[in-house]
């Protein structure tokens, strides 16, 4: 009796195990191929605005990024950065990024930034001593029912070592098509991390779908950028609702093919409108009486856009572009109408249907390109001060309230207890003229500072603003 | 044997000395703090307000103590602005545990002081009052009593001596919304100066006033307390009892001292004179004039301006405060290493407080918006009234209404200020209107807000939320 169970058992067993220590081998395998290129990207976020008389709001913390090019190229989720057009006093910005690998630190900056996908880049500042190998990734898409690994990190207390779960893909989502269901949640430092199949090759960086329902993608939605909620979220762990895996393995080989990262937001190709938009919400649609499957309301429209050259004007309800209509009710609808700008591309002429003053016209517009953002803003740093400026975009301008007549650099960087510090320069400070000699962009900054550099006064006088306040501030260096 | 009688005599009389002394205090401080608190503990006055506050969308009262010193027969009390601001109700109980409501005489949130008066009939011999003395004659160093109710423990007396004085703090804003010690620098003293103390003389061993306590710092420090000098407040007090109110110029211009700038200016090293304009604000009559940023303003009104460090900031803006409304201020200007004279009229300084307003039935509480707030907020105008709170799960936070929102427009009615506005909401909660269309900005973006509003029939009024603190 238990001689005839047996030996089916241990025929049984003998077939499976090879299978099962093969499959465990197999991801071991994958996990040492894979692993070493996720790693931990301690960041630094600031408050855009800070209070009056504070030293402005600091949070710091730490997100998964994958190593994607030999040139210290890392891709990363783009949470940590904020929509331009929040209120400024509760929009955090990052100011640094350091990736600790083996108790060395390896300072980062943006490069580039992919809102619609939410990716980052980030490329690291010395790249020759950058010991993370980049991942490779594979060159087909995964299939629903695959199995596949989430590499991530453990926590603070374990420093940051590799880890991973093992899950399936249980769906492919419709839409773009390029974004996948998982089984399994994903763990807060997974996110940013690194998909891949069972021979260890990248499929995508692991995000979470902010434009499903789940309360935590509404609410970082619908504080536009306000990081803050989207944080408080992330403190609980896990993540409710399906987790999101974004395969980008094809735009990531055009971007190690082709550095910098610029490439990604190509600007010269990617329509741009130049406003700050409300959705149309039906309890708008209704007060109004505006017709149609949804709409965009223009909340401010920026100088020398395109909108204003065309003559838009704040209130006007976008209802179509290009006789498509605009279906966007929520907040979360904002970005696939985003994308129907910048898919038309710059350059176009498109018919625009508005709504204006209780009746419907058409207006003919021209799309530009999205100029520079804060992130791909040229910067300068000035080392015995203490002090990174960049250039003025637009969003800053905006982000900030800044007079549309202001010239000059801000104030993207402050070194802790450097003389600019000490003199109390504070980041966002717009530098308007340095030793008394005005300073419109960064080339004029660069050149008042040479001459600096070259006399090397005993107290060098920046003449600054600070919200609608201008002040003056000498700032003694230890030449 | 007689010298050993004489030293046992000798060594019975050491033993017995510090008991003789005991007996008869020879000791002079004891003596004069003693006498100092006769002088004035009889007029000190412990002070609970009901005050009205606007919180989390919601208006409730709140009951706080705080201190004052009545200094005159006839019963006018100083205290803090931020003691009485927004009271509803003020009680003052007198060191003979009398309690004796008092009327609101005026307040100046610019300098925190406010006065009162006793409502009761003045005795027959007047009240008890403390004199005021002279704050300019004080020495660090000097001893001095601190009188009022720390964290309402009333009738309490600390002492201490003035640590520093004239020291400079920069302008900090009250609750609501208007700045405060812009023209003064403060005496600081170790005596304990605990919330609840606000408005409670500082006394000088000869038993005088000689300010009026106004802060401490409770959480990092201990030992440092701060209050007004006397000889501003009694400039304040006079006004307030004279017109209700202070009045004060105003040119717009926010002054830096010539500290490590002297070179940059052209200025002499050793003794840089003058004050520098860091900003001046639009619309003001600095503007006006023609004063630019940078322009080192070295005479005002004829006489020198020497604001060689921070400290002395607040002297020129009481100078310049103090001028008439309306004159024409003859100014000497460096202007680019140029000798320069411009004329500046000088303006009334606007009311720097906003008032508040609560809408229950919507959830959420809104202030006017100040020239000062619109300014500093790079606002078009003083239009339109800004949101302070909105209570969760109300309507208003149902609509997606913030704090920080500036309320343009109601409907199609463009909002000019807090009483048009109040008229305006009121109308439509009368109408019963239950969908309004709220045009707000928020930073520089313009959004709509549809409120949908279900009123109720009208129930029994909850008590305001209430609680206790100590000023």
């Amino acid at each position: 009796m238990i001689n005839r169970h047996l030996v089916p058992a241990l025929l049984l067993a003998l077939a499976v195990a090879p299978a099962l220590a093969g499959d465990e081998a197999r991801i071991r395998k994958a996990f040492r191929k894979a692993g070493p290129s996720v790693v931990p990207i301690h960041y630094t976020l600031r408050l855009l605005e800070a209070p009056e008389g504070g030293q402005g709001n600091k949070i710091e913390g730490v997100l998964c990024g994958v190593v994607a090019g030999p040139d210290g190229l890392i891709v990363t989720t783009a949470d940590v950065f904020p929509d331009a057009g929040g209120d400024p006093r509760q929009t955090f910005m990052p100011t640094r990024f350091a990736i600790k690998i083996a108790g060395r630190e390896f300072t980062a900056r943006a490069v580039g930034l992919d809102r619609d996908r939410n990716l980052a880049f980030l490329k690291v500042d010395n790249p020759e001593s950058f010991p993370a190998p980049p991942a490779r990734f594979a060159s087909r898409s995964p299939r629903p029912g695959e199995r596949i690994l989430l590499l991530g990190l453990l926590g603070e207390l374990h420093e940051y070592a590799p880890t991973f779960t093992e899950t399936r893909i249980v769906s492919s989502l419709a839409g773009k098509g390029q974004r996948f269901a998982l089984e399994a949640l994903v763990q807060d430092l997974t996110i940013g991390g690194l998909a891949v199949n069972l021979k260890g090759e990248g499929l995508g960086i692991i995000g979470e779908d902010l434009l499903e329902s789940s309360p935590a993608g509404t609410a970082a939605l619908a504080a536009a950028g306000n990081v803050l909620s989207l944080f408080s979220s992330l403190s609980q762990g896990q993540r409710p609702g399906y987790p999101v895996l974004f395969p980008y393995a094809g735009l990531l080989d055009d971007l190690i093919a082709s550095p910098p990262a610029l490439d990604l937001d190509p600007p010269e190709r990617r329509g741009w409108l130049g406003i700050i938009m409300q959705p149309l919400s039906r309890d708008l649609a209704d007060y109004w009486q505006v017709p149609g499957p949804g709409g965009v309301i223009i909340g401010s429209v920026l100088d020398g856009s395109p909108a204003e050259e065309a003559g838009l004007q704040v209130g006007d309800i976008i209802l179509e572009v290009d006789d498509a209509p605009v279906r966007v009710r929520e907040l979360r609808d904002l970005t696939r109408f985003r994308e129907l700008v910048q898919r038309v591309g710059a350059g176009k002429e498109v018919p625009l249907a508005i709504f204006r003053g209780g009746e419907r016209q058409i207006v003919p517009l021209t799309l530009g390109a999205r100029p520079k953002n804060v992130f791909l803003a040229e910067q300068q740093e000035e080392s015995e001060f203490g002090l990174t400026v960049k250039e003025l975009t637009f969003d800053f301008v905006q982000a900030t309230n800044t007079p549309s007549d202001v010239t000059g650099v801000f104030v993207a960087e402050i070194e802790n207890a450097g003389w600019a510090d000490v003199a109390g320069i504070r980041v966002n400070d717009v530098i308007t003229a340095v030793q008394g000699q005005n300073v419109d962009d960064l080339q004029e900054f660069r050149l008042a500072m040479e001459q600096v550099h070259e006399q090397q006064p005993e107290n060098v006088v920046f003449f600054l603003r600070r919200g609608m306040r201008t002040r003056f501030v000498p700032v003694s260096p230890d030449w | 044997m007689r010298r050993w009688t004489s030293l046992a005599a000798l060594a019975t009389a050491m033993l017995l000395a510090p008991a003789v002394a005991d007996a008869v205090p020879p000791h002079p401080l004891q003596d004069q703090v003693f006498r100092a608190r006769d002088m004035v503990m009889p007029s000190l006055v412990h002070i609970e307000p009901i005050l009205e506050v606007f919180r989390m969308g919601e208006r409730g009262n709140i009951a706080v103590t705080g201190s004052g010193v009545i200094f005159s027969a006839d019963g006018y009390v100083l205290t803090n602005n931020h003691v009485v601001e927004n009271a509803t109700r003020v009680t003052c109980t007198l060191s003979d545990q009398r309690e004796v409501a008092a009327d609101l005489v005026g307040r100046d949130p610019l300098t925190d002081l406010a006065v009162l008066k006793l409502r009761e009939a003045t005795p027959p011999d007047g009240w008890p009052h403390a004199e005021l003395g002279d704050s300019d004659a004080l020495q660090v160093g000097e001893y001095v009593m601190a009188m009022g109710s720390p964290l309402g423990l009333s009738r309490s007396l600390s002492v201490g001596v003035i640590s520093s004085l004239n020291r400079f703090i920069p302008a900090s804003q009250m609750p609501s919304g208007s700045p405060t010690g812009l023209y003064n620098t403060w005496i600081q003293t170790d005596a304990a100066i605990n919330p609840g103390n606000s408005g409670g003389p500082l006394v000088s061993l000869d038993g005088k006033v000689i300010g009026i306590n106004a802060r401490a710092i409770p959480i990092f420090g201990e030992n440092i307390g701060f209050a007004i000098p006397v000889s501003l407040a009694r400039e304040i007090a006079r006004d307030l009892i004279l017109t209700g109110e202070v009045q004060r110029s105003w040119v717009g211009v926010r002054w830096q001292s010539t500290e490590n700038l002297a070179g940059f200016f052209d200025l002499s090293d050793k003794d840089p004179q003058g004050a520098v304009v860091g900003s001046i604000t639009h619309g003001s009559p600095a503007e006006e004039a023609g004063l630019q940023a940078g322009d080192v303003v070295l005479e005002y009104d004829g006489e020198p301006v020497n604001v060689r460090f921070e400290e002395q900031i607040p002297a020129l803006e009481k100078r310049i405060a103090n001028t008439p409304v309306g004159r024409q201020v003859p100014l000497l200007v460096l202007r680019q290493g140029q000798h320069q004279q411009v004329t500046m009229t000088t303006q009334r300084r606007a009311k720097t407080e906003g008032g508040q307003k609560d809408h229950p039935q919507w959830g959420f509480t809104v202030r006017e918006v100040t020239q000062e707030m619109a300014t500093s907020l790079n606002l078009p105008g003083p239009g339109g009234v800004m949101v302070t709170g909105v209570k969760p799960g109300s309507f208003a936070a149902e609509a997606g209404l913030r704090p920080g929102d500036l309320v343009m427009r109601l409907e199609n009615i463009e909002i000019e200020d807090l009483a048009h506005w109040s008229q305006a909401a009121q109308e439509a909660v009368e109408q019963a209107t239950n969908r309004l269309l709220l045009t707000v900005k928020r930073g520089p973006v313009r959004y709509f807000v549809v409120l949908k509003p279900i009123y109720t029939q009208p129930t029994a009024l909850k008590a305001p939320a209430s609680s206790r603190k100590s000023s």
